[in-house]
């Protein structure tokens, strides 16, 4: 079977037992800059498809034996080599153990990316919500590993997926911990709000617009209805083909072959805003306001979280259109409830998010980098404390 | 499957979901009528008297580890008396948070929905209940650990936004309408004091019974402070003006904040918080006469219980026929069933069970 | 099938409650709605109300930025009540009418004193009238002083009728008297309601005669000889018994009122000059604290103690003064003092003696000397006020004059 792979086998005389090893060699991309998820200052290494320079990343990173890399092979035909990495002496067993026994019992044929891995071993999907966290950064799946997760590496992915993730880690950026600790938190704050204007901004619009319209202070009433005068369509209508527009120009950009794809975002944006406007089909402020989602939805570091808002979105206009503050304010309740009940293996989706829930080492916001004494509670790891109370001695010894 | 808990933080928060939500409503306009100017003596007189019954309470339930009233009732007075006290308890939470429900969309249909019948506004709340209702009994406390801060912040909010416009002479006359009228029929606060009914259901659900103490005695604690707050709201920033009642007195509060010519009327913004805390409340309601009725029945099928319940909150917020007759039913409910049930009934029971408890041992000693 | 079922099932429910809520969407949707920026109340000749509206046309806030003045249009219609007003618009214009962008409601004074409760109670009860709308007392018809409100520096008309009460705080010449303050000070017992007085101004004209008292003219008679076209003014307060005008209050009148009620920021006043006969120095006073008022009941009959405290800079700046030495300054202080204090009492004993009502709230405060509510109401404050004594003490320090100090 070795041989079959191409490996070599080493026996040595005296031991009953033989080394199997990799001396095969292919065609392969280099490490290169991450694409999709760029810092400023951290550092400008991505995870490849050969997961050996992925393990090997990971181990030049982290720089300790206690790390082990257990491999997982998943699909009945594809055999696809999947590594289950954490360190021995941080991570919970009962967390190591449960993501084993998921990877073990998939009977599916084949696996061909991280992406359908995540969705294969995910607890319940009531929202599309991500429950996984997925990165092309080495530095951030090293930071993770080290606060006590699991990290799944799928041979053939650039993608490593890190387990378990909670709903606060998909608004932070592998630079948060780069960054003064009041820069990051800003860039935090700024995130949260992008986060609601999202999900929200449109649906508020439809709202305000339709139901309270008292809410508007005069001025903006009247700029309101003077910018929407020749407009022949109602609001929602109007909001819906600009979102749906936008949702178009965004995917078309995507498929466009490289040299032109920043003309069609030009084109797209530009020219088909300023057309609508004055051809007199939407009206200037409505632009904004699609403008503001789109650009908040990019705002958002984790792609499929800012995904899961742009879709979740829509349901907000809908419900906005049907009953104002009341079809919003109980679509975020039953919203709200749905996102406590998602677990991710085991841990509650939402820790953090209440100001009275308490738990240590895992604010949304982030304390001085020498204060930060303790690993998520949340994760019940080995070891809960990752510094001394006093970790800078030179300056209190 | 294995039984939930909830950590302490939650239970507190369950326990001031239950007390803190009427107050969007008429409740503090209620007690300000009942006593006048005195009104903030008189809830503090009031609160000591909460906090007394409430360590009553939690010294009689400590005696029954982790039983809930519906337990205590059967070891008391078996089957029929458990029956008897739970139905009782059933009735109780659907018929205040029905009319609650009731009061609160009628004042929704006047502010924002004029043309649409007040069925359908009150089915919107039913549906998003039921739908929320079928997730697990920790996914309702945890939503109260989001929501119910919210509803503080909003309450906060109004007192600081008003203090410009508030004349704190409105204390005086000190006494309001003389000593008897504020400290023996202003008894009658004692009916806001409605989280009480909570206490006796939560040891089963604790994941700490020792902490029992402190949830029962922050829970009043807090509430008193946070009802101060309410009440004077109310008190200072009106006139003095008894002859006038409004649907939702803090709602009519809110349209007078103001900030510079831009931001005016945000009251709409007030009523899309409160919607969340309204159907969080609703939620805690049916959850618990959920697993009341389970225990009585011993039914496994949540799903049905969810609806027939969510049906019955409907249909019997649906019957009043107007304001003025649900206005009635939420005075007399609140009045007889807080005095009645969660506070006579309750505690006879308690007592009745701990002397059966200690003669029992006493008994046991004899032999 | 269960989930086809659970699917058919949601899209009923949308459905339902699509056309359940389509009657309030089409009722308040901002595209359907006339908006209504003033009202104004007349009494016509068959004794029926008067009711103006006041819209303003949107598309002078076009895209370019509106350079042009907002033309607003005037409706007048004769109707029994408010409601069949409103209905009757909603007819002729085809919109819904919709108040909850009102800023300003006009009362005639003839209406005002035949008592306006009725109207009040109803525009209370409205959901969509504001509370912060101002309501104003015109000496002329409501409908002319609408008609000539205009905007001088703003573009819109709502921005103008949302500023211009705002110059009460630093002016004292009128108060933001808003309906919602209005209608309980009219409902509660131990306080009266107050109005914005207005009139049309014009060169040749002097309609507002008695708000121009002569004493204190130095600082504003020219204001109202300034604009060349009739607009309209608001100055001093129209003040009520209940829901009844009963009288005027001149502009130094209504600075000592919002003095008391402590609703002014700062104010500019002409004081003798203590070493000039004849001659008037003109002094901006800031108020250090809140007037502070204490109540007595002395054999039956209230008696009401004023203490305010100001701090002044001179405004005027005259040849050869000298407003660095302290002996002066002390001078001018007292001077201040005795002439505010003959102002605020003279003020008081006319809401008093004449016309009865106490606008200034000292019920409020009478409310301590009692126990209980029901001593309280024995004591009939509404009827009592008219036998109240004052005792005003003011306590002026002028610092210094601003740049120049010795001339």
């Amino acid at each position: 079977m070795v041989l079959i792979l191409g490996n070599c086998a080493l026996f040595v005389d005296t031991l009953d037992i033989a080394f199997d090893i990799e001396v095969k060699g292919f065609q392969q991309r280099t490490v290169e800059k991450p694409n999709n998820e760029i810092v400023i200052k951290g550092p400008h290494e991505a995870f490849v498809e050969n997961i050996r320079t992925n393990t090997s990343l990971l181990r030049r990173y982290t720089n300790t034996e206690e790390l082990i890399v257990e491999n997982i092979e998943i699909g009945n035909i594809t055999k696809t080599k999947c590594g289950l990495c954490y360190i021995k002496n941080i991570a919970n067993n009962d967390l190591v153990a449960e993501v084993k026994y998921r990877l073990n019992n998939l009977s599916v044929d084949s696996l061909l990316s991280s992406g359908q891995l995540e969705q294969l071993i995910i607890d319940n999907n009531y929202l599309n919500v991500p429950q996984a966290l997925s990165t092309e950064r080495p530095d951030k799946a090293v930071a993770y590993l080290l606060s006590g997760r699991v990290i799944v590496l799928v041979n053939g992915s650039p993608y490593a997926l890190i387990l378990p993730a909670i709903l606060i880690d998909f608004l932070g950026s592998p630079d948060d911990k780069n960054l003064r600790p009041t820069f990051s938190n800003f860039l935090k704050g700024i995130r949260i709000l992008a986060t609601f204007l999202t999900l929200l901004l449109p649906g508020l619009y439809v709202a305000i617009t339709s139901f309270h319209q008292e809410l508007l202070p005069t001025e903006l009433l009247f700029s309101i209805l003077a910018s929407r005068e020749n407009v022949p369509f109602p609001i929602i209508f109007e909001i819906l083909i600009m979102e749906i527009s936008f949702e178009l120009i965004r995917e078309a950009g995507l498929r466009v072959p490289s040299p032109i794809g920043p003309t069609i975002g030009i084109v797209g944006a530009l020219v088909l805003g300023q057309a609508a406007v004055s051809a007199g089909i939407v009206s200037p402020i409505l632009i904004i306001v699609v403008a503001i989602t789109g650009i908040g939805s990019f705002a958002i570091p984790d792609f499929s979280f800012g995904f899961h808002l742009r879709t979740t979105r829509f349901l907000f206009i809908l419900l906005g259109f049907i009953a104002g503050f009341l079809g919003i304010s109980l679509g975020l309740f039953i919203y709200i409830s749905y996102l406590v009940e998602t677990k991710s293996f085991g841990v509650d989706y939402t820790i953090g998010i209440s100001p009275l829930d308490n738990v240590k080492g895992n604010n949304y916001y982030l304390p001085p980098t020498w204060k930060r004494e303790f690993r998520p509670s949340f994760l019940n790891t080995k070891r809960p404390k990752k510094q001394d109370k006093i970790s800078m001695s030179w300056k209190y010894k | 499957m294995t039984k939930s808990k909830i950590n302490t933080i939650e239970a507190i928060m369950l326990v001031l979901t239950i007390y803190l939500t009427p107050s969007i409503l008429s409740m503090p306009k209620d007690l300000i009528s009942l006593t006048k100017s005195a009104t903030l003596i008189n809830i503090i007189y009031v609160s000591i008297i909460a906090i007394l019954i409430s360590i009553v309470i939690y010294k009689l339930l400590k005696n029954f580890a982790s039983y809930d009233i519906v337990d205590i009732s059967e070891y008391l007075g078996g089957k029929i008396l458990k029956n008897i006290i739970g139905i009782i308890f059933i009735v109780y939470f659907l018929i205040s948070s029905s009319i609650l429900l009731r009061n609160f969309c009628e004042c929704l249909k006047i502010v924002h929905y004029p043309m649409t019948s007040i069925v359908f506004i009150l089915l919107t709340f039913i549906v998003a209940i039921c739908t929320s209702a079928k997730l697990s009994f920790n996914t309702t406390s945890k939503v109260n650990l989001v929501v119910l801060p919210l509803l503080i912040l909003t309450v906060l909010f109004i007192f600081f936004a008003n203090i410009k416009n508030f004349s704190f002479e409105n204390v005086f006359p000190i006494l309001g309408d003389g000593i008897f009228n504020t400290f023996v029929t202003g008894l009658g606060n004692l009916a806001s004091f409605t989280g009480i009914s909570l206490l006796y259901f939560l040891p089963p659900h604790l994941k700490k019974p020792e902490d029992m103490k402190k949830i029962t005695i922050t829970t009043t604690i807090f509430f008193s402070i946070y009802l101060l707050f309410c009440v004077s709201i109310i008190l200072f920033m009106f006139r003095f003006l008894m002859n006038v009642d409004e649907v939702m007195p803090l709602y009519y509060i809110t349209r007078y904040i103001e900030f510079g010519t831009f931001f005016q009327r945000l009251e709409s913004f007030f009523l899309f918080i409160w919607i969340l805390v309204i159907s969080s409340f609703l939620t805690v309601n049916l959850k618990f006469s959920m697993e009341i009725f389970k225990k009585l029945t011993n039914i496994n099928n949540p799903n049905a219980l969810i609806f027939s319940f969510g049906l019955c909150i409907f249909a019997i917020s649906v019957f009043p026929p107007d304001y003025a007759n649900s206005k009635y039913l939420e005075l007399s409910i609140s009045k007889y069933f807080v005095f009645g049930v969660s506070i006579i009934l309750s505690i006879t029971i308690l007592i009745l069970a701990t002397l059966k408890k200690f003669k029992r041992k006493e008994i046991s000693k004899l032999e | 099938m269960n989930s086809i079922i659970k699917k058919f099932f949601i899209i009923i429910l949308i459905i339902i409650f699509l056309l359940a809520f389509y009657g309030s969407y089409s009722s308040s949707n901002i595209s359907n709605l006339a908006v209504v920026v003033a009202m104004g109340f007349d009494v016509s000749e068959k004794n029926k109300l008067k009711i103006s509206f006041q819209f303003t046309n949107t598309s002078s806030v076009s895209d370019t930025g509106s350079s042009e003045k907002s033309p607003s249009s005037l409706f007048t219609i004769e109707a029994s009540s408010i409601s069949n007003a409103i209905n009757l618009m909603n007819t002729y214009i085809g919109k819904e009418i919709n108040l909850s962008h009102c800023k300003l409601i006009v009362f005639s004074e003839e209406l005002a004193s035949r008592g306006i409760s009725e109207e009040i109670y109803t525009l209370a009860n409205n959901t969509q009238v504001r509370p912060s709308a101002n309501i104003v007392v015109s000496k002329c018809t409501a409908k002319s002083y609408i008609e000539n409100s205009k905007p001088t520096l703003e573009n819109l008309i709502t921005k103008y009728y949302e500023v211009f009460v705002n110059s009460s705080q630093f002016t004292g010449y009128t108060a933001n008297a808003t309906i919602g303050d209005f209608f309980y000070s009219m409902i509660c017992n131990v306080c009266e309601p107050y109005a914005i007085l207005g009139g049309i101004s014009s060169e040749n004209t002097e309609s507002l005669s008695s708000i121009n008292s002569q004493k204190d003219s130095n600082g504003k008679a020219s204001e109202s000889s300034l604009s060349t076209q009739s607009i309209s003014e608001n100055n001093g307060l129209a003040i009520f018994k209940k829901d009844k005008l009963v009288g005027e209050l001149s502009s130094i009148e209504t600075l000592s009122f919002l003095i008391i009620d402590n609703q002014v920021d700062g104010f500019l006043i002409s004081v003798p000059d203590p070493e000039k006969n004849n001659s008037y120095l003109d002094i901006y006073l800031t108020p250090t604290v809140n007037t502070s008022v204490k109540t007595q009941i002395i054999n039956g009959t209230p008696f009401i103690k004023l203490n305010c405290k100001f701090s002044g800079r001179i405004y005027s700046m005259e040849e050869n003064s000298n407003y660095s030495d302290s002996n002066i300054l002390t001078q001018i202080s007292s001077s201040c003092n005795k002439y505010i204090e003959s102002i605020l009492t003279e003020y008081l004993y006319k809401t008093a003696k004449i016309f009865n009502t106490d606008i200034n709230r000292f019920g409020k405060y009478v409310r301590k000397n009692f126990l209980t509510e029901s001593d309280f109401d024995n004591f009939n404050w509404e009827n009592n006020y008219k036998e109240s004594f004052f005792d005003v003490k003011v306590d002026t320090s002028v610092k210094s004059s601003f740049l120049l100090t010795e001339t």
